[in-house]
């Protein structure tokens, strides 16, 4: 019996992770983290005819860990008990299922053609076929391919990159790389005016998270240990930490690889490092950019991936380290869109009103701007407020004087 | 990262200290390991029920200076008179204005509530569907008592409650009964409704035609005239929006009792208390843990000790650092204090306990004995400011708030809460003393004036 499967046994059955479920507070046919994680966890040992497929209603979120005040990781027991049970039905939900979750491979097929790719995935008959056959609901826009990916822009910087005598090594993620090079282009700007450069791993692979939600954890786990592989070498070679601009990689790489998929990363995983929580220490050290005074108002909200790795605290003071910016920071509940888990057909009404909360509390603070880490979190938010959601690295970036 | 306080603990100790600290003006963190007793917790506030002896108490401000006499060591005695009842004053406005009325008797005493056995127990502040009953109960004005059982909801058992009730002398000429009633919502689930916790029919109850629905069925089985006992079902998030509604639909005079964990009446208490913390620039570490600290001997006291930084889970190598800190880590069950085979720990620090004897004197050994469970008075030794110590050293700026303490049994006392607000207030006060700011001084003789 490996370590995960016994780890229920520190549960009391107090409750508590139920109570701060978000997909339990807005689905009541959800059992909730007690029974799916610790509770079913100790039947399905016995046999996995106790196997219940309600526990595809789980997000992934880990607010159920951030709130369990002895220290279970239920969200990891649910996890690895859909990897481990998850029957797939082959049916079109696979092939959409299939699609949200492989992000690299989309990614890499659309970014040559994406102005076309974008335009067909906005038109209003295309959301209803996708909504009729492959329940993608129609309310939800797909995430915006760029033309053309980062990684592609980053082969003529590597130049410049490497005359930095200081050097980082990026794991970029699919969002980055194929919906949102600005912020990687925004990341090499902020640690090049800190006198750091930009490394890329030799190769990567998208960090599984959106696999694991989607129940293909063999590919997941092959993708780990491609990245372990390729993130070992760059340790060795260069010795850098390895930084990420995403709250959820961030998590992946560093606690799911281990505690999910079964991935060794003890190598590395001393390197890996969330970006404010670099960029702040450098701050702190000294190191830090000039910085053109703001007057704006940012609301931020914390994603439920920074949450439970307990590193909200270095964004939220990184964003008061830049002068005349006024920091609003929201009690943190989940956004309701979990990945890919509030594109689907299935899930659009509760995701909806998981979000709701957050997204009262977003309008009702007056701000310029939306502050988060997570780009899940961000397309949510900017399709149900009227206010533009940016990552505080981008802020950082549009607040550099020249 | 600098802190001007940290409190390690996000209990109610904590969140009272947190809200104190930033109210001074202080740049404040907290930690919390996860969410607290307070989901466990009947959601009143017990100030003094008994006296460690075990006599009965029915007004404790009436009580107070005799009662420092007698235990000059309890921690009412070093917090003193004056700060106890300041800061419940200002835990009773702080909740209130925020939407949790927490309600008293007018003349200072204790109040009776029922408890979900059918039992009775005093306690200070209630919320205001937690009926309050006279410590003189024979002048309570009760005619007839409706327990509502909630069909499939195991958590709650009507009959022993009315069993139970019976029992008592004093309402010998009441009529108890109970009564079945159905939720709705429960018929259209896909998972058996005997699985519901309280928190999952809150959920339900958050449907005005659930309400509606509840509500007729309500009044069906009662008058106005009658004390409705129901099991806490409402809240999640909405505070007492559900049964203010539901008094409002019925006119009838409830009184919830919180049910096996989670507590709603708690967790209405954690909620608001989190919510104001992050509303007022409050930086709360959710989920993290405070591993270790590094202590150094101060210059300016001879002999004594600072804490220099704490280190958590999360936050791995980078220290936080503040002026003062506030140890408020909770008892046995919150893994603030540690019993091993041979010793008491306090895992943190490894401060100094206020006990050394054998094992054998930890515990009484029938569990459910009339006199107290000494374990519950076991914690941490401090001095008169709640300073602990480290080998016999004092760290003058850690200062212990709530149930870490040694020194006052919560339980057998029913002071658990009161002891956690009003030392965590006092915590405060000792800690802007050691503050070289001005202004920060100034509010400080403000609050202990």
């Amino acid at each position: 019996m490996d370590l995960v499967s016994t780890r229920f046994e520190k549960c009391i059955k107090c409750t508590i992770c139920t109570v701060y479920c978000p997909v339990a507070k807005a689905n009541p046919n959800y059992p909730g983290p007690k029974e799916s994680g610790p509770d079913g966890e100790r039947l399905r040992i016995k046999s996995p005819e106790y196997y219940d497929e309600a526990l595809k209603l789980c997000t992934n979120c880990k607010r159920c860990e951030t709130a369990c005040p002895s220290n279970v990781n239920v969200g990891d027991i649910i996890a690895v008990a859909r990897g481990k049970f998850e029957k797939k039905k082959i049916n079109p939900k696979l092939m959409r299922d299939y699609i949200l979750s492989h992000t690299d491979l989309f990614g890499s097929l659309s970014t040559p053609v994406a102005p076309l790719v974008n335009k067909i995935t906005d038109s209003k008959i295309i959301k209803t076929i996708m909504d009729k056959t492959v329940a993608i609901d129609k309310h939800k826009s797909l995430p915006k391919y760029s033309f053309g990916s980062f990684r592609h822009w980053y082969k003529k910087q590597a130049n410049t990159q490497s005359q930095f005598e200081r050097q980082i090594s990026y794991f970029h993620g699919c969002y980055v790389n194929y919906n949102n090079p600005q912020l990687g282009k925004d990341l090499v700007k902020v640690l090049n005016a800190m006198n750091i450069g930009v490394k890329l791993l030799k190769k990567e692979k998208c960090c599984g998270v959106p696999l694991i939600a989607n129940g293909f954890h063999d590919k997941a786990r092959k993708n780990a240990e491609f990245n372990v592989k390729h993130m070992t070498d760059a340790v060795e070679q260069f010795n850098t930490p390895i930084l990420s601009t995403s709250s959820t990689c961030s998590l992946t790489l560093k606690q799911e690889y281990p505690h999910v998929l079964n991935v060794d990363n003890s190598k590395i995983s001393n390197k890996l490092e969330f970006i404010t929580s670099f960029l702040l220490r450098e701050f702190m050290n000294g190191n830090m950019p000039n910085l053109a005074p703001v007057n704006k108002t940012i609301v931020y909200h914390t994603p439920c991936h920074l949450e439970r790795s307990g590193l909200a605290i270095f964004t939220i003071e990184l964003l008061r380290t830049i002068p005349g910016l006024k920091v609003i920071v929201l009690n943190s509940e989940c956004c309701g869109s979990a990945g890919t888990y509030g594109f689907k057909k299935e899930n659009y009404e509760v995701s909806m009103k998981i979000g709701k909360g957050l997204f009262e509390q977003i309008k009702q603070a007056n701000a310029d701007f939306a502050i988060t880490d997570c780009e899940t979190c961000k397309w949510q938010i900017d399709e149900n407020t009227d206010l533009e959601t940016i990552h505080p690295v981008s802020l950082l970036a549009q607040c550099l004087s020249e | 990262m600098k802190f001007d306080s940290i409190i390690i603990g996000g209990g109610i100790a904590g969140y009272t200290a947190g809200l104190r600290s930033l109210e001074a003006g202080l740049k404040t963190a907290i930690i919390s390991n996860g969410q607290s007793a307070l989901h466990f917790s009947s959601g009143s506030i017990d100030l003094l029920s008994h006296t460690p002896t075990g006599k009965i108490i029915r007004n404790p401000k009436v009580i107070f200076d005799k009662f420092t006499t007698e235990f000059p060591a309890h921690p009412y005695s070093k917090v003193g008179k004056g700060t106890v009842f300041a800061s419940l004053k200002w835990y009773k406005n702080e909740l209130t204005n925020a939407g949790i009325p927490l309600l008293q008797q007018d003349n200072g005493d204790n109040h009776l509530r029922i408890t979900p056995l059918g039992t009775l127990k005093s306690t200070w502040l209630s919320q205001p569907y937690v009926q309050q009953l006279p410590m003189r109960l024979t002048q309570h004005a009760i005619k007839r008592i409706v327990v509502v059982q909630i069909n499939d909801f195991r958590d709650f058992n009507a009959k022993m409650v009315t069993d139970n009730l019976l029992q008592i002398p004093e309402f010998t000429d009441v009529e108890i009964s109970h009564t079945n009633i159905s939720i709705d919502g429960f018929s259209g689930l896909k998972r058996n409704a005997c699985e519901l916790r309280s928190i999952d029919i809150a959920r339900i109850l958050t449907d005005e035609d659930e309400i509606k629905a509840l509500a007729t069925k309500l009044t069906a089985v009662a008058t106005p005239n009658d004390l409705v006992i129901l099991p806490a079902i409402t809240g999640n998030g909405m505070g007492l929006k559900i049964l203010n509604k539901l008094h409002s639909l019925t006119h009838l005079t409830f009184h919830e009792v919180p049910t096996m964990p989670p507590s709603m009446l708690g967790i209405r208490l954690e909620e608001t208390m989190i919510d104001l913390f992050i509303k007022r620039g409050g930086m709360l570490l959710k989920g993290d843990q405070v591993t270790h600290g590094d202590m150094a001997e101060d210059d300016g006291h001879s002999g004594e000790l600072t804490l220099k930084r704490i280190y958590t889970r999360n936050l791995e190598t980078m220290p936080l650092t503040a002026d003062n800190y506030i140890f408020a880590s909770g008892s046995f069950f919150n893994k603030g204090l540690i019993a091993h085979h041979n010793k008491l720990q306090e895992p943190v620090f490894d401060l100094d306990m206020n006990n050394h004897e054998e094992r054998n004197t930890w515990y009484s050994p029938q569990f459910f004995a009339d006199n107290s469970q000494p374990f519950l008075s076991l914690g941490i030794k401090t001095n008169h400011r709640f300073n602990p110590m480290l080998k016999g050293k004092v760290v003058n700026n850690l200062f212990c708030a709530g149930s870490n303490l040694g020194g006052y049994d919560p339980i057998a006392e029913g002071s658990g809460s009161g002891v956690a607000i009003s030392t965590a207030y006092h915590a405060v006060n000792q800690l802007l003393k050691n503050t070289k700011n001005s202004h920060l001084q100034h509010i400080a003789s403000d609050s202990l004036a």
